[in-house]
């Protein structure tokens, strides 16, 4: 990981290291309770990671996909509710940096994201439209200078402790449901009435409950560009990559757990090979899979990020769907593995090899947004994108 | 080249044989009728008749299966493949665009 020193001296990886102690320690508070890992928040604002994505002129670090995936895979290890909000807080800012750059508010808004460390939620769910994000019901209404936006948003990951959120509606009220723009609101423009509970068997931490969304904003606050166009440029790749991370991180922190436990065996009857050996070799494999996809994964977004053509390609979606897929489906199976060497002290809560936090909060993966989706997506794509015939691209 | 199980090849009469600047103009303009029928009817764009040559599709209402959809249905009448280097949201967004797109491809085919 290329990474520059803060002002303190650290590495970006120290930071999240630092933050991933704290959010260690209360990971199964959190969980138990379904609460907002808020000790890790405040840790990751006072480490000011909220902000490096942001770019140098405007004040930030201008890390890249990679350092934040990094630093997601470091939170994951430690608690998956506090770096699935890091990373979702991340995938919103990268909307932000791709997108906003050249609108004067926009630019300010980062600023502001900098000075006062602001968290980002967003919401792009809504009633009677099921999961499929690229399309709305609501529409924004642009009246003088102000804009109008009322939204059925029946997910908001921690949409109650985020300082601002970024929601989709129709561009306007005449708008087919595709045709949708994104607008930034803050803390003080909006009012949330919540109509859903987030009482789940996993991630429970992220507080993903649904609101009534009320807004009324400045109308520069919309971002100045189609939503389609931040979906498939901005957002396809940085939801898949660092989710990918923080799963990533689930699984070594499983598999970490795993080998402990057949160390501790190996130890105490040297000479003979533990039960559970074979189960760590085959999910090492697994594992070395997940860490792949996720690589190569961000290799071609930062290729792909100089040319925005490539960025909307149907190959580069078919690429990131594709990620998304295997990383989702190999974290449980890699979790079952460690299972199976652990027996009953993984199944067990509370010992150092409990593993049902991680395979519970793995269970997401294949769920937001839902496999059978991206796979009607891709399979889609593939009606007309050609199979890669080369290895190295 | 790919044949979509639900069209015919060369179901609309073909325009592409006639040559000189008039012809050239009135071939466009067959094309980007004949584009406007296919966003109406694999496309799900009804509007697409009424809808200017620069007019973001997208913004229209074509959805990436749509677009999907439309491309086969290219492919089809036209007999050409796009490339995977055209599969991307801007090579089809706009009717001028794709009516440029099929013609260099169909050009490309006939010089080949």
């Amino acid at each position: 990981m290329d990474v520059a020193l803060n002002a303190q001296g650290s590495t970006l990886l120290e930071r999240a290291r630092r933050v991933a102690g704290i959010a260690g320690q209360h990971a199964d508070d959190v969980d138990r309770n379904a609460r907002f890992p808020r000790e890790a928040v405040d840790a990751l604002i006072s480490e000011r990671l909220l902000s490096i994505q942001i770019p140098v002129t405007l004040g930030g670090e201008g890390a890249t996909t990679a350092q934040i995936a990094e630093a997601c895979t470091v939170l994951g290890q430690a608690c998956s509710a506090s770096a699935m909000v890091f990373a979702m807080h991340h995938i919103k800012l990268s909307s932000l940096v791709t997108h906003g750059s050249d609108s004067p508010w926009h630019q300010s808004f980062m600023r502001r994201i900098v000075d006062e460390q602001l968290l980002i939620a967003s919401a792009t769910t809504e009633g009677g439209i099921g999961g499929n994000m690229r399309n709305s019901i609501c529409a924004i209404e642009v009246d003088g200078d102000t804009c109008r936006l009322q939204k059925d948003a029946t997910v908001i990951s921690y949409g109650r402790h985020a300082d601002a959120i970024l929601i989709t509606s129709r561009a306007h009220p005449d708008a087919v449901t595709t045709d949708q723009v994104m607008t930034v609101f803050t803390k003080d423009q909006y009012t949330l009435e919540r109509t859903n509970e987030w009482d789940t068997l996993g991630m429970r931490g992220t507080c993903s409950e649904g609101y009534l969304f009320k807004g009324e904003a400045p109308k520069e606050q919309i971002l100045p560009k189609p939503f389609a166009e931040i979906a498939a440029q901005s957002m396809l790749a940085s939801s898949h990559l660092l989710w990918g991370g923080v799963w990533y991180g689930i699984a070594v922190n499983a598999m970490t757990r795993a080998q402990a436990f057949v160390r501790a065996a190996a130890r105490k009857s040297p000479g003979q090979t533990p039960p559970g050996a074979l189960h760590l070799a085959e999910a090492s494999s697994l594992l070395q899979q997940v860490r792949a996809n996720v690589t190569a994964g961000l290799a071609r977004y930062e290729a792909a990020l100089a040319e925005p053509e490539l960025l909307s390609s149907m190959g580069f979606s078919v690429a990131m769907n594709n990620v998304k897929l295997a990383v989702s489906r190999t974290v449980p199976e890699i979790i079952d593995h460690a299972m199976q060497i652990t027996g009953i002290m993984g199944y067990k809560n509370g010992t150092p090899f409990s593993l049902g936090r991680h395979l519970r909060d793995a269970q997401s993966a294949q769920l937001m947004i839902s496999n059978d989706r991206i796979l009607a997506n891709t399979s889609n794509m593939l009606l007309v994108n050609k199979i890669e015939t080369n290895l190295l691209g | 080249m790919f044949l979509s199980p639900f069209l015919a090849r060369n179901r609309y009469p073909c325009v592409i044989e006639s040559t000189g600047p008039q012809a050239a103009l009135q071939r466009s303009d067959a094309v980007k009728t004949q584009i406007r029928e296919m966003l109406a009817q694999y496309a799900s764009l009804p509007s697409a008749a009424g809808l200017d040559d620069d007019a973001d599709l997208y913004a229209a209402g074509m959805s990436s299966h749509g677009s999907v959809q439309l491309m086969l249905a290219l492919e089809d009448t036209f007999d050409v493949e796009f490339p995977d280097n055209l599969l991307n949201r801007k090579s089809f967004s706009t009717i001028a665009i794709i009516e440029q797109t099929v013609n260099q491809l169909v050009a490309g085919k006939e010089a080949a």
